[in-house]
């Protein structure tokens, strides 16, 4: 019934909590290694120049630390985005509470922003540090589908299995959608350049 | 030090996964590196070998004891650190015993070019399981400066329309808004206390 929709809501932001509750990380150390891997390794495996050491940014304060990539508010293309094959860019921060035994995630947002023309224009994965009012408009953990207004309700990911979704999920299907006709010209996708790697 | 390339983790990792096992490497230390660094290096390693790197220190093990620590287990990547007490008498030791020291899994050396020029001079054989794979370890720091910081705090108070000090009071009395912002905003304000 509609009327209970807010209660169901709710129970789902409880299971999520419990989800995160459940959930052990490695230590921020090794978390940050793994995520640059990740990142090099797609960048070397789809031959773009994105100077992964470069933008992937870290801060700490206290127990928490946070690891990052890009503009914090995606104004359009810049350099310190991590651009992948189609065109798309993605920009990311996650904030983890932690020791060298482990961390525990405290709040995430990921987004790709297709290339230009292409729909939805953006998919934001994000995490809140705690929960909404209204979780039923804004669950803890979401998808923005390419609009700011809609947060669909998702599983809390790990950062890791975000960038799967994001590379191996999503910009394929990006990818196969930009492939470009043999009747029409050519469209290299616009975006500022970048310093090679190491 | 000049001579060598330098050359991040993970080339260094993955020059590693391509030569597959029984392979052995020096990674030269770069100036300043400390207990960080090393700590840093075997986490980039591990996260592109896709297994524990196991750090060992050299000294003050002896030969027998390192050659027993490199065997139990003998297929994980080893990282051998802590070579700088070592003398010309341990790197004879050492090559006399290299059969020893023998394995499958992958060995890097932590070396500063002190204890690379000693391996050299001293142990021309264990030198030569290393071959042409010495590596100046190049250093990348993440690090956020103080004007990335001060870049993003501006960005969001300009975004929220809010100041620091102001988005500080509404954290304290327990009233900001849930938004993965505030948090990371929080920490560029070195108050993770109250996260």
């Amino acid at each position: 019934m509609p009327e209970f929709a807010g209660q169901r809501a709710k129970a789902h932001d409880c299971s999520i909590e419990s989800a995160l509750a459940a959930l052990t990380l490695p230590s921020y150390r090794d978390l940050k290694a793994q995520i640059q891997t990740y990142l090099l390794k797609q960048n070397a495996d789809m031959g773009t120049h994105n100077n992964v050491y470069k933008i992937l940014r870290a801060n700490a304060d206290n127990d928490v630390f946070t690891i990052s990539l890009g503009p914090r508010f995606d104004k359009g293309p810049d350099d310190s985005h991590f651009y992948l094959e189609s065109g798309s860019r993605l920009s990311f921060g996650i904030t983890v509470r932690g020791s060298n035994a482990g961390c525990s995630l405290l709040e995430y947002r990921f987004q790709l922003s297709l290339p230009d023309s292409h729909t939805p224009q953006f998919y934001r994965f994000d995490l809140n540090d705690k929960a909404h009012e209204t979780p039923l408009h804004e669950p803890r953990c979401h998808l923005h589908p390419g609009t700011d207004k809609v947060r669909l309700p998702c599983p809390v990911f790990t950062p890791l299995e975000i960038l799967d979704r994001i590379f191996l999920v999503i910009e394929p299907q990006t990818g196969a959608t930009l492939a470009t006709p043999p009747s029409d010209p050519a469209k290299p996708a616009s975006r500022p350049s970048q310093e090679a790697n190491h | 030090m000049n001579d060598f390339i330098e050359q991040p983790a993970f080339e260094i990792g993955r020059r590693l996964e391509i030569r597959g096992s029984d392979v052995w490497c020096v990674a030269l230390k770069p100036s300043g590196a400390d207990a960080t660094t090393l700590a840093d290096f075997a986490a980039d390693l591990s996260a592109v070998l896709g297994q524990q790197v196991r750090i060992i220190e050299a000294l003050p093990l002896s030969v027998d004891r390192l050659c027993k620590d490199l065997s139990e287990p003998d297929s994980d990547p080893v990282l051998v650190s802590a070579w700088e007490q070592a003398d010309d008498d341990l790197w004879r030791d050492l090559d006399i015993n290299r059969s020893g020291l023998s394995r499958p899994g992958p060995v890097i050396l932590w070396l500063s070019a002190t204890a690379l020029a000693r391996l050299c001079n001293r142990a021309p054989n264990l030198r030569s399981f290393v071959g042409g794979s010495i590596f100046l370890l190049g250093s990348h720091g993440q690090a956020m400066t103080p004007s990335e910081r001060q870049k993003e705090i501006a960005e969001l108070e300009s975004h929220y329309e809010m100041s620091s000090q102001e988005m500080l009071r509404l954290a304290e009395s327990g009233t900001l808004p849930a938004d993965t912002h505030f948090v990371e905003w929080l920490v560029l304000l070195e108050r993770g206390d109250l996260v």
